[in-house]
């Protein structure tokens, strides 16, 4: 590929490595996701029962991880598929910054519903 | 960019298509999951639910969930366990579990 990467030789290899981890956890995270939330109609859409459900707060900080790993996870997969394609630096930088305010915007969002649910005990 | 399409490629052609689609379903995810705030908003929207196209496309996101992570254990298997020896094979097994587990939930699903 004829582009020039600004880095040293290890550089991103920590997203390499980091991307199979989140991966791995991911793997066990969505089999949890839809089986507790997708195992009736009622559970996945009914508002009483997500929100009995989501008044455990370990189920809040699975959901928090869950948020915060797979938008990491899905955000730099996109930014790894654009890279492939050859781009100015200045459009380069563009599109990693548009990655980045709506993966904080989402990421944000979604740590504030988790955070500002009601409970019901 | 073009990709070479010889049959083990298209598991990377495959991940990334996916990948992208699931990227795009989990902002929107999350974007709709904070209308929990509003209850009676969030009933009224979840009656869309009940609409069988609805219910396909949920399917449908549901075959493309499992074949990313299922092909996402074979990427784990290349890198760690010396799978690029055998990786059509392992394409050919996480096609064959994709699709099983795809008739599986449409079983579930609508039976």
């Amino acid at each position: 590929m004829a582009y020039k990467f600004e880095g040293s030789d290890t550089s991103g290899t920590f997203g390499w490595y980091f991307q199979r981890v989140t991966g791995l956890v991911l793997f066990i995270q969505v089999l949890v996701h839809f089986y507790i939330s997708h195992n009736t109609w009622d559970s996945g859409h009914d508002w009483a029962t997500i929100i009995a459900r989501l008044s455990n707060p370990y189920m809040r900080t699975f959901y928090l991880v869950f948020v915060a790993l797979a938008l990491y996870h899905g955000l730099n997969g996109l930014w790894s598929v654009i890279r492939d394609y050859h781009m100015k630096p200045g459009m380069r930088k563009a599109i990693f910054a548009v990655i980045m305010v709506v993966g904080i915007f989402i990421g944000v969002l979604g740590f504030i519903t988790m955070l500002t649910l009601p409970n019901i005990q | 960019m073009r990709y070479v399409k010889h049959y083990g490629t298209w598991g990377y052609i495959l991940h990334r298509l996916t990948g992208l689609a699931l990227i795009g379903y989990i902002l929107i995810h999350i974007y709709l999951v904070s209308g929990l705030h509003n209850k009676p908003g969030w009933q009224s929207e979840m009656q869309i639910f009940r609409n069988p196209i609805l219910m396909v496309l949920e399917w449908c996101l549901f075959s493309i969930v499992v074949f990313h992570a299922l092909n996402g254990i074979r990427i784990f298997i290349i890198d760690y366990f010396n799978g690029a020896r055998y990786h059509k094979q392992l394409l050919t097994a996480v096609l064959v579990f994709s699709i099983i587990l795809f008739a599986g939930m449409g079983a579930i699903m609508f039976f």
